[in-house]
């Protein structure tokens, strides 16, 4: 999905697209600080998703929606609650996050994006090439082909699970169990109800937690034991 | 008087320190150019763009984790808005330098 973010706060606007980066499906193709400049890039490029900032000088957010012709699908992005009412007569507005925005949330709105702007085939673990190197995800309908010696952490998110390796997230519509069925089992194990590490990937094992990378992931106690005979202990 | 922190932004970078550091930077960078324009603008009694200022630094507030200094900015907006000028001007005035002294301080 290609996505711009328009809002005159600088912090914002870097801060929308840290969360952004923890999907492989979302790309910020430019950011704006003053919704006029935006209106000349939509007239010329494809957007799937505006991030707007509805309190904005000379131009607000919804005077842009007011200007703009076939919008994208947008989520609004506000300091203030009072404008939820408002926001929501215009039907490409998809969600409303309020300033400081939550990842939780953040992720809510992507999800809702995904359901209603792209139409998207339910992504989902392929069960459908079997292979003992690797694993096949669905993201936004891009088959992605992930190494098992590539992952190192699984984690479960709702309804989504999200696969770590060092050098990008997915987010993939699955269960832990479903994954887990998929994973090798001399690689990798599953340490807590959220999480399924890869085990070659731990760097220190202190108390109840693991360290994976800059990750701590919790062990729960009665997996413990199973991990430490996994181990080769000295 | 409650002190700014960085666990909000922490939280976000997910320990990615390039996304940290830059966030740090332009608030080193932006909130004293923004504190000096509401100082000019309260001078001249241009009390409506002084409430578009501090509408733009609620945001920088509350992620250096200042729940009740945003709540103090939110009232101080309002009432710049209708025209008014309260004790709230003082109590914002020493946030934002707290905020300037917390970030001076780090690298």
């Amino acid at each position: 999905m290609n996505c711009i973010i328009i809002d005159d706060d600088a912090t914002a606007r870097l801060i929308v697209s840290q969360y952004c980066k923890k999907y492989s499906h979302i790309s910020i193709i430019n950011q704006f600080e003053n919704a006029i400049e935006a209106i000349k890039f939509l007239n010329e490029n494809n957007v799937d998703v505006i991030f707007l900032d509805i309190h904005m000088p000379t131009f607000s957010g919804f005077d842009f929606l007011k200007t703009i012709s076939n919008s994208p699908s947008v989520v609004l992005i506000t300091s203030d609650k009072n404008f939820a009412l408002e926001a929501f007569e215009f039907e490409n507005v998809v969600d409303y996050l309020v300033k400081p925005i939550e990842e939780v949330r953040f992720f809510k709105a992507i999800k809702k994006i995904e359901n209603l702007a792209l139409n998207y085939n339910n992504t989902s673990v392929n069960t459908n090439i079997p292979n003992d190197k690797e694993l096949y995800v669905n993201v936004d309908r891009r088959l992605v082909k992930l190494s098992f010696s590539e992952i190192n952490v699984i984690e479960a998110k709702g309804d989504y699970i999200r696969i770590k390796t060092d050098l990008k997230s997915y987010i993939v519509h699955s269960t832990l169990k479903k994954i887990e069925d998929k994973l090798p089992d001399s690689i990798f194990l599953k340490v807590h109800r959220s999480f399924i590490i890869n085990l070659s990937k731990i760097i220190d094992i202190e108390d109840n937690t693991v360290l994976i990378k800059q990750d701590i992931i919790p062990v729960s106690r009665s997996k413990r034991s199973e991990l430490i005979k996994r181990l080769n202990l000295l | 008087m409650e002190t700014p922190t960085l666990t909000h932004i922490k939280k976000i970078a997910e320990g990615d320190e390039d996304f940290q550091s830059s966030l740090i930077l332009i608030l080193k960078r932006e909130l004293p150019k923004e504190f000096s324009s509401y100082k000019d603008l309260i001078k001249e009694k241009a009390f409506s763009k002084a409430s578009e200022i501090v509408h733009k630094m609620r945001h920088k507030i509350i992620i250096l984790g200042l729940e009740e200094g945003h709540k103090i900015a939110s009232q101080l907006e309002n009432e710049l808005k209708k025209g008014l000028l309260t004790q709230h001007h003082n109590s914002f005035t020493k946030i934002i330098a707290t905020m300037e002294q917390f970030l001076e301080k780090i690298n």
